[in-house]
């Protein structure tokens, strides 16, 4: 008999089912594409730090003997012991069978060998991704842990959704199960006939969301790499485990059958007079708003719409919270972007327009020789370049060597604060050096307008400090740093922590300008730039190696990059060198931010069919009760134009209550982050993401208008007389 | 004076094969001020009659005027205007809205039109029917018997051509189903206001100066009395 009473009312009531079975398979499929989206971002994760680092758990440095090495083999917990001979040394390789006590077998393995603890390494990186922590460390890597729970707060909110539809179809069904119970129908029986109709109901869709998710996860790593195809890094491979499959689908069949029990159980909580009247207690209201503003601005029927939404207000819990943090985050996100795109513009692209258009970083290379094979290969299409080393040493600074100008800003420590240290009257200051090969250095002299004779006695100091007390980090302004003494010679030392001078080279000259490098310098640094020849003369006993060699490009247009590219390409070949394209960075950088927007997008999108799912199954669930409400209304004059205008308001809440809460939030966002930042509003004001926005909130609307016009046609073909003493079966 | 007039009412439900002729050609006049019980037994018609009456529903055939005004002819909208304007409807539960205040329920219909109500007979109107300070209260609040007065109270305010009850104490007890009909008792004789009162209850009926009572459709019996 339950079984055709079940079969007999999905066929008549083919809405309220359906939207079930939507829930379950959009459910399942989010599910699921969120298990496999993180299982392989998991996977890949360890691929990636065995690839870089190892596949070692933890490992002793230093040499041991064939006895200690079998010691630590006798370990019962110890699978294998390898020995590795690298740059630094021999270390020993530990592998546990069972990593989860790696933290306490290490100690006892090294007290068992009489090893020093600072000996002993964990592979911290590799260990995390398996949640095993040092008990030691007061701030472990936290990453996998947030992934976590992303999918479980999007799991949960997922099971949810199916949990709230068949709530609602089951309050639509109230009277008929009070009905049935009033002839004689047990609960046990109710509930068993709620629980078969579940499953009946979500299995095939279960089945096809799980299959949905694991396609859609394919595509979104197949989608990742043809962003990333042209550019650098390997391709992410995807990857299936069975048990993905058994979680999603037990989650999801666990959520249907729990949903279903619970709706069952509510029916042992309500009187038979309750159930019968169709669950009418839920409006049995006792305390409510006034909601002033909305009937002020939209009269009674604003207001019965506003109070009507805020009577079934935890109904729609998920479709506020989804629709609202779906188009907050896309909102924030989008801003975010507008405003780092253009930092970044400001910061790289536009500043290092004029600067650079190919880089070349050549190793192991002498500085001369690269002079060289660039003029024997005598290269069309190119407007300058410098060739240069660089080198880090330090100088000690007192006082008086400060120039007025510092000094008038309140002194060095004024300006720079705790990026500088001191010790006893003097400062200790950074002193990059960029070395350039001879011919640069001439350019570059010729470019500032120093008039050097030799060009190996000495060097021209960049004599300049930004003035962060009158300018922000995107416009700077500098003043001098030191008092000029030319020709004195500037004390270097190698390291910051020795005491010696290592060598000390005359400057030839003071400029406050840079050479045009792709060079980002420490801000409080004294910067000198000098000739390969002075390098080699005067620094010979400083012992610094300069493996690298870089070449600074700039082309004589835009559209010559790549046959440039391509005779330097030629003109390097057997050497070990890397090369950068400015052009291609910025595309890779736009190409990288179409892949955010996507993902993210995609993000929120899920998000938003959460939401929209539940107003959807709250519309289509709830036409029972609404047909009384409205009947209600119409029985005392309320038109059905005026039941229309009360939908297109719930469709006007609904969909804008998400985008009145994220316009103030977004501009406070943007106002915080643009002055931290330092942009320009205006600026932000002109590239505003306003289009993306309005579709997304279009969609929004749309689809909360689908929902009510769907609905609603069912709603306005009411019977008052029917609507109000409904109690038969239908 | 004539206010309702019914010509061959005929409520048919059903389809061509199943159908049930609620109403069969029903001839009723009735004068303004006066206080009618429409009885009979269960089936018998006199639900469908009232929302017939009170624009509700469609007749099948016949027509239904009410101050002249032909329902049978009036679209869905105008039928909803009619409502709110020339009817004041009693439900047996009241039909409140439960979002709403006591003090917005009663002024429902005034707001549909967008009108300021009378608030001198706003007053007397609470006042007569003792719910004034239970205005601000939500119909949860209230008792059945309270419940049933405020609808009684916007059933009044707009001063309707007719008051159409159905069962309007079928759902309180003894005491409170007196007070009622006492009410709309008062309304009929100091307002002047036109009832029509569905009922089982015979001690009820006989409250009413007219009586009809409904078989199988039909007006059995029309009977006026003396109060």
């Amino acid at each position: 008999m339950w079984k055709e009473y079940s079969i007999s009312y999905l066929k008549k009531n083919k809405i309220t089912s359906i939207s079930i079975m939507i829930a379950a398979l959009i459910s399942a499929m989010f599910l699921s594409l969120i298990t496999t989206l993180f299982y392989n971002i998991w996977v890949d994760n360890i691929n990636r730090i065995i690839k870089e680092e190892g596949d070692w758990q933890a490992k002793i440095t230093g040499s041991l003997s064939e006895k200690e090495r079998e010691s630590i083999q006798g370990v019962a917990n110890v699978e294998a012991v390898v020995i590795s001979q690298t740059e630094a040394g021999m270390e020993t390789l530990v592998y546990f069978y069972e990593m989860r006590s790696i933290y306490e077998d290490m100690p006892e393995i090294i007290k068992l060998i009489g090893v020093d603890e600072e000996y002993v390494q964990y592979h911290n990186m590799l260990l995390s991704q398996y949640f095993i922590f040092d008990p030691e460390d007061e701030r472990p890597p936290m990453l996998l842990a947030f992934y976590v729970f992303v999918m479980a707060v999007a799991g949960i909110s997922l099971m949810l959704v199916i949990r709230n539809a068949f709530l609602i179809s089951m309050q639509s069904r109230l009277h008929q199960f009070g009905i049935l119970q009033s002839i004689g129908a047990t609960p046990r029986q109710i509930r068993i006939c709620l629980l078969q109709e579940a499953l009946g109901l979500c299995l095939l869709p279960i089945f096809t969301g799980i299959a949905g998710g694991v396609s859609l996860c394919y595509g979104v790593i197949q989608l990742a790499n043809e962003i990333t195809a042209d550019y650098h890094g390997e391709k992410a491979v995807f990857s299936y485990q069975m048990e993905l499959f058994i979680i999603a689908f037990l989650a999801s069949i666990f959520t249907v059958l729990y949903s279903a029990w619970i709706s069952a159980r509510k029916f042992s909580k309500m009187s038979l007079l309750e159930i019968i009247r169709g669950g009418e207690e839920q409006e049995d209201v006792r305390k409510l708003k006034k909601f002033r503003f909305i009937s002020f601005c939209f009269g009674i029927e604003g207001e019965l719409a506003r109070k009507s939404l805020y009577v079934r207000r935890k109904a729609l819990r998920t479709a506020t919270l989804s629709l609202t943090l779906s188009y907050l985050a896309f909102s924030v996100f989008l801003c975010f972007m507008t405003l780092s795109g253009i930092s970044t513009k400001y910061t790289y692209f536009e500043r290092y327009k004029d600067v650079w258009d190919i880089m070349v970083t050549v190793k192991d290379q002498k500085i001369n020789d690269m002079e060289a094979l660039l003029d024997e290969a005598a290269i069309d299409k190119i407007e300058s370049y410098y060739i240069y080393q660089k080198v880090l040493t330090y100088t000690w600074l007192t006082e008086d060597m400060l120039s007025d100008e510092l000094k008038a800003l309140g002194g060095f420590l004024a300006v720079a604060g705790t990026d500088v240290s001191m010790e006893a009257d003097r400062y200790q200051v950074t002193v990059p050096i960029i070395i350039m090969e001879d011919r640069s250095f001439q350019n570059y002299c010729e470019r500032i307008g120093v008039n050097v004779s030799a060009l190996n006695q000495g060097m021209v100091c960049v004599n300049r400090i930004w003035d962060n007390i009158h300018s922000n980090f995107r416009g700077k302004q500098y003043i001098p740093f030191i008092k000029e003494r030319v020709n004195k010679a500037l004390p270097l030392f190698q390291t910051n922590n020795e005491r010696k001078v290592m060598t000390e080279i005359p400057v030839l000259a003071y400029t406050n300008q840079l050479p045009e490098l792709r060079e980002e310098l420490a801000n409080y640094a004294l910067v000198q730039i000098m000739s390969a020849s002075t390098w080699q003369g005067m620094a010979t006993n400083m012992r610094v190696e300069e493996p690298e060699t870089y070449i600074n490009v700039q082309t004589a247009a835009d559209k010559d990059n790549n046959s440039v590219l391509a005779e330097v390409v030629r003109v390097l070949g057997g050497k070990d060198y890397e090369i950068e394209n400015r052009l291609e960075q910025e595309q890779f950088n736009t190409e990288i931010k179409k892949g955010y927007t996507l993902i993210v997008g995609g993000l929120c999108g899920l998000l938003a069919i959460i939401g929209l799912a539940n107003v959807f199954t709250n519309t289509l669930g709830y036409i029972y009760q609404r047909k009384r409400e409205f009947a209600r209304y119409l029985s005392i004059g309320l038109t059905p134009q005026g039941i229309k205008k009360i939908l297109g308001m719930e469709v006007l809440i609904i969909g804008g209550r998400p985008i009145v809460f994220t316009i103030p939030l977004t501009i406070v966002f943007v106002v915080f982050a643009a002055s931290a930042s330092y942009i320009d509003l205006a600026e932000f004001l002109k590239n505003m993401p306003i289009v993306p926005l309005i579709i997304f909130a279009c969609i929004i609307f749309g689809s909360v208008a689908l929902a009510y016009y769907v609905g609603g046609r069912r709603l306005l073909r009411v019977n008052i007389i029917e609507a109000l003493k409904n109690d038969t079966l239908s | 004076m004539e206010i309702l007039r019914c010509e061959g009412l005929t409520k048919v439900y059903g389809n061509a094969d199943n159908q049930v002729k609620a109403l069969d050609h029903v001839n009723l006049t009735i004068e303004k001020g006066e206080f009618v019980a429409v009885a009979g037994a269960s089936g018998s018609g006199k639900s469908t009659l009232l929302h017939l009456l009170g624009g509700v529903d469609y007749p099948t055939e016949g027509k239904v005027f009410v101050e002249n005004t032909d329902l049978s002819t009036l679209t869905p909208t105008s039928a909803a205007i009619f409502r709110r304007r020339k009817v004041g409807l009693i439900y047996q539960f009241y039909n409140l809205i439960p979002t709403l205040t006591v003090e917005r329920n009663i002024m429902m219909p005034m707001l549909l039109d967008k009108k300021k109500p009378d608030m001198e007979f706003f007053d007397q109107v609470v006042a007569t029917l003792g719910i004034r300070d239970k205005l601000n209260s939500l119909p949860s609040q209230l008792s059945g018997g309270q419940q049933q007065r405020t609808a009684i109270a916007r059933s009044l305010l707009y001063r309707p051509a007719l008051l159409l009850a159905d069962e309007p104490t079928g759902n309180l007890d003894h005491s409170n189903s007196r007070e009622i009909i006492e009410m709309l008792k008062l309304s009929n004789k100091n307002l002047g206001q036109t009832i029509i009162i569905i009922t089982h209850d015979e001690k009820m009926a006989l409250e009413a100066n007219r009586i009809i009572t409904l078989e199988d459709g039909r007006i059995a019996s029309d009977e006026s009395r003396r109060r």
